[in-house]
């Protein structure tokens, strides 16, 4: 559930705030080629017409594995410290039918992540910035066997 | 309808620097120590020299931008140089504008220079990227080791091989660089290690540990390219052709559903099928007697192995555990200690590549010299699995 002071890691990539967030791809009006995030060309057939499209929430672990050191800043713009540093999850998930996205996991044990898994979107809290504002990311979660 | 390059060019000089942590020489220095071996390697003079082409990855903390860091270090007589980058296969992009100038009968001789000059900017690993072919600002923090580990965990699963078998099988590539660079008097890293020590090294991403990352190293590799009549001309005997040089970049649909199983590099399977095509290789695994590598991770090492068609798919695990690409293998890979213990400078290292193929074919290798060698090919994979630049190259006795 967003809070006030929470803002998206980049304005456009996903839907916010939103109690069911979905990413925000684009879908050509031409060929219905599906692209993340959103960009105003096809590169399928190279037609300049195509439409905000809202991905699937849900989709396949299709490979992943665990990031298990403090990538170098910038580009990277996590708060952590080598101190403060956890390894975290990294994968590709499959939206059927439509584009792969890579993506925090919000898993990051190696015994608790097999590709094939089903994932769910979620928002994620990833850092502060200096005016004390939450910034969020999207990341996927697994979803709980029923 | 294009012939393609087989045997239209020559390489009459090569030279490369010592590899490693260069703290006392700038990118001049090692340009020229590559260039003095070449040139008298070559022995042709300076003016002979009709273009010039340098690879550079990160312009800004090797060199700087355009062709005059070339034209300066070397005091070229004003010929053109023309700055190349495209990821990891910089320096054989290099060679392939080189190679084409003189093919296209524009120059008769040219030069391809590579070179990278990091070790001093304070990194490990590579150093920072900037805006462009790769996500920036919401990327989700995965690395180039990141981005890897993905490609075992892929093949693991595509395959059905345990984490355990997979991970040995990396380490016995690893090992193999690190045997083969003991042996190579120029290469960055010289010490043996053993499989234990790759198995018990720290995580970096799960299922890559230390040893299955190579890091990044200074130092410069050129070639000297001519026509054969030209080479038979200045007395050359001994020629060393250009096969085939072909390079595939990825065009997106990696990403798109189910185009693509992850477990191998889409665009590495089109350059090498266009290579064999171009240079008139039927079977590569009977025919080619060695083969450079880019084993930026030792995963990347085994799953290369498949897309060359060398192993069958998902039989590169097993040929690597019988020791088909070892130094006294069927194939030897990496014989001069490949990324990992020679070194990766990045706009340097296809051209390294080349060099050991070249030295190997005219019997001058030294310690690590394979019995009459005539065909090797190499490979460089520039970016991730799913979006790279990769180049296939094969050189070759005039004759073969
Ligand atoms: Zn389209």
């Amino acid at each position: 559930m967003a809070r006030p002071n929470q803002i998206p890691i980049a304005e456009g990539l996903f839907t916010w705030p939103d109690d069911n967030p979905r990413l925000i791809g684009s879908r050509c009006r031409a060929c219905g080629e599906v692209t993340f995030p959103h960009q105003p060309s096809c590169p399928a057939c190279c037609a300049e017409d195509t439409e905000d499209y809202l991905l699937a929430r849900k989709g396949t672990l299709w490979t992943w594995t665990t990031q298990g050191f403090l990538p170098k800043s910038p580009p990277y713009a996590g708060p952590e410290t080598p101190e403060t540093f956890r390894p975290y999850g990294v994968g590709y998930v499959e939206l059927p039918g439509e584009v792969r996205v890579e993506a925090r996991l919000t898993e990051s044990d190696p015994e608790k992540l097999g590709i094939g898994m089903a994932m769910e979107l979620v928002v994620v809290p990833f850092a502060t910035d200096s005016q004390g504002n939450e910034i969020v990311t999207f990341a996927f979660a697994p979803v709980p066997k029923t | 309808m294009a012939r393609g390059i087989k045997d239209k060019v020559a390489i009459i000089g090569m030279g490369c620097s010592r590899f490693g942590e260069r703290w006392n020489d700038g990118p001049e220095e090692l340009m020229i120590e590559a260039f003095d071996e070449a040139i008298a390697d070559a022995g042709i003079a300076k003016d002979d020299l009709g273009a010039a082409w340098l690879g550079v990855f990160f312009q800004e903390q090797s060199t700087g931008k355009s062709g005059l860091p070339l034209s300066q270090a070397l005091r070229l007589p004003n010929i053109p140089v023309t700055r190349v980058e495209n990821l990891c296969a910089t320096g054989t992009e290099a060679l392939r504008g080189a190679v084409y100038a003189v093919a296209a009968g524009a120059v008769d001789i040219a030069l391809a220079m590579g070179v990278e000059k990091l070790k001093d900017t304070g990194y490990s690993g590579l150093p920072e990227r900037t805006k462009g072919t790769f996500e920036d600002l919401w990327l989700p923090g995965s690395t180039a080791p990141g981005s890897f580990a993905q490609l075992a965990s892929a093949y693991a699963a595509k395959h059905g091989v345990s984490m355990e078998d997979l991970k040995r099988a990396m380490a016995h590539v690893s090992w193999k660089s690190h045997e083969n660079g003991a042996l190579n008097p120029k290469a960055h890293l010289r010490n043996r290690i053993t499989i234990e020590k790759v198995l018990e090294a720290p995580m970096i991403s799960y299922p890559l540990g230390l040893y299955d990352c190579c890091g990044v190293s200074d130092g410069a590799a050129c070639a000297i390219v001519t026509t054969p009549e030209i080479a038979r001309e200045l007395g050359k005997t001994d020629l060393v052709t250009v096969k085939a040089m072909q390079l595939a970049p990825s065009n997106g649909v990696e990403m798109s559903h189910a185009s693509w199983d992850g477990a191998h590099a889409m665009t590495a399977r089109i350059a090498a099928k266009r290579a064999y095509e171009e240079a008139g290789i039927r079977n590569p695994r009977e025919e080619l007697d060695l083969i450079e590598v880019h084993d930026c991770f030792s995963i990347t090492e085994l799953v290369t192995m498949e897309d060359l068609g060398v192993s069958g798919d998902g039989e590169a695990v097993r040929d690597i555990m019988d020791g088909v690409f070892d130094r006294d293998g069927a194939l030897p890979v990496q014989v001069d200690g490949g990324l990992k213990c020679f070194g990766h400078p990045i706009g340097a290292t296809g051209l390294r590549m080349v060099y050991e193929i070249y030295l190997q074919i005219l019997g001058r290798a030294g310690e690590r010299q394979l019995d009459n060698p005539r065909l090797g090919l190499t490979h460089n994979l520039g970016g991730i699995p799913n979006r790279n630049v990769c180049s296939v190259s094969i050189f070759g006795r005039y004759d073969a």
